[in-house]
């Protein structure tokens, strides 16, 4: 694991645990990515619920009131991830439960390879918390997660072994 | 990979190991190492290596214990930060004839050689998947590629760690992590000094370049290959043997 310790909750949690609801897009059937994501997360210290693959976007909206999660990570594949994240975050924020979540987008969001900063800053703009091309590593993914404001004090555990 | 290397070396308190953790220090690595017990060479490998100015940290590890290598890695990575490199060196023999050789001489060798060297790539190459990035280098034998009898055991055990270097290589090489065996034929180490004099000259006979291979050459390999300069090279099992297995 990388940085000092577990990663700590910005929120709701109870128990001191940071809760990520793990999902994918409509359109994408790829999960290997979900389940790197899942494994890493919870070396991380954090719990993760996994939705998995094909999610549409009303589901993910059901288990975000149902779980309240502190963040919701969306992972895409396919190279749809830029069309169905503007859809996707339009009825994010639109949604009262959900409008402030931080909520992140990662993989390969386009099918041109190198990322597009103009389409990354456009999901930045309709209210993604951060994306991550597919440049990016999961060590980035976690420094946002541990630079997100915390607000229970309880020490955090890991939930898995030492990870290196 | 940017920063400072680190590199974790299995087996390095004497023989091919320690060339490899030294050269590697050299190189500008910091190093965490293990051996099977405490002993003199392992304080000695350990202040040889601080003084190439590397950060080092050493313990006794079990490798044939899934869950002592864990916290080995645990412990060391807490130490120096994350790790980069694994080459695994850790390695026992128990010669002797099918017909003559005990369970656990067959056992003893599998789980040192094959399990010891699973254990290790499989601890650590989630991390490396996570920071998408590495080179690991497993040290195998000659022994593994063409026969050697009176060594079943070892053969099987090297033979094993060819092909699972392969597989991991083609699982991994996405992420940016290259897998690559290194494969010593007669090498000058405490473990071919127990070969007598008799044995030694008829192997000898056998190698073309006329001589044994000394560790730092192995060492020298080794270190081509968890560098920016072998980038391109992966899944390969590399002969190091003067010849022998020509
Ligand atoms: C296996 C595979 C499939 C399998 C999936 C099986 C399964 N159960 O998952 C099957 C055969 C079903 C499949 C189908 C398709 N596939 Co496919 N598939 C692959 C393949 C070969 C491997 C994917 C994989 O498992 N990788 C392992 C995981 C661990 O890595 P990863 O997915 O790259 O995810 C990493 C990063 O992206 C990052 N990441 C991902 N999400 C996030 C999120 C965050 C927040 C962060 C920080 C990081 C991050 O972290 C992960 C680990 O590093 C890739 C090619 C490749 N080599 O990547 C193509 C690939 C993903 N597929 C592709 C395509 C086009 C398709 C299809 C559309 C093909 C078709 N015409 O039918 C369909 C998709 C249908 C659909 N509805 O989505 C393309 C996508 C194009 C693009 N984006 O540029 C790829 C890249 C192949 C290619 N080179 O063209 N596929």
């Amino acid at each position: 694991m990388t940085g000092s310790g577990p990663v700590r909750p910005t929120g709701s949690a109870e128990d001191g645990v940071m809760r990520v609801l793990l999902s994918s897009v409509p359109s994408d059937a790829h999960t290997w990515n979900l389940v790197f994501l899942q494994l890493a997360l919870e070396q991380a210290g954090i719990r993760v619920r996994n939705l998995g693959a094909c999610v549409p976007t009303s589901s993910l909206l059901d288990a975000v009131d149902d779980w309240r999660p502190d963040v919701v990570v969306i992972s895409t594949v396919n190279g749809h991830g830029y069309p169905d994240g503007r859809h996707l975050i339009g009825e994010f924020r639109a949604r009262p439960s959900s409008r402030s979540i931080p909520i992140v987008i990662g993989g390969k969001l386009g099918i041109a390879g190198a990322s597009d900063r103009h389409r990354i800053r456009e999901l930045v703009r309709l209210g993604f918390d951060a994306v991550f091309p597919d440049d990016s590593d999961f060590v980035e993914l976690e420094s946002f997660l541990r630079s997100l404001p915390t607000t229970t004090a309880g020490a955090m555990r890991s939930e898995r072994g030492p990870a290196c | 990979m940017s920063g400072r290397r680190r590199a974790v070396v299995t087996g390095a308190s004497r023989g091919i190991g320690r060339a490899v953790a030294e050269r590697l220090a050299d190189e500008g690595f910091d190093i965490a190492f293990c051996y099977r017990s405490e002993s003199e060479s392992a304080r000695d490998v350990a202040e040889s290596l601080s003084r190439s100015g590397a950060r080092v940290h050493h313990a006794a590890c079990d490798v044939t214990d899934a869950d002592a290598v864990g916290a080995f890695l645990g412990e060391a990575e807490r130490e120096i930060g994350p790790f980069d490199t694994l080459v695994n060196c850790a390695g026992v023999v128990r010669d002797n004839p099918m017909v003559r050789m005990g369970i656990e001489e067959w056992n003893t060798v599998l789980d040192t050689n094959l399990n010891g060297t699973f254990h290790f790539c499989r601890s650590m190459v989630f991390g490396l998947m996570k920071r998408k990035g590495g080179a690991i280098v497993n040290v195998s034998s000659v022994a593994g590629v063409s026969a050697s009898p009176t060594q079943t055991n070892y053969s099987a055990a090297k033979a094993g760690i060819n092909g699972m270097s392969r597989s991991l290589a083609k699982e991994v090489a996405s992420f940016g992590i290259r897998v690559n065996v290194v494969a010593p034929g007669f090498i000058d180490t405490d473990m071919t000094a127990e070969v007598s004099e008799k044995a030694r000259a008829k192997t000898l006979e056998s190698v073309p370049l006329g001589r044994v291979g000394e560790p730092y050459e192995v060492a020298e390999l080794v270190s081509y290959l968890v560098s920016e300069r072998a980038s391109y090279i992966t899944g390969q099992v590399l002969r190091i043997d003067g010849g022998i297995t020509l």
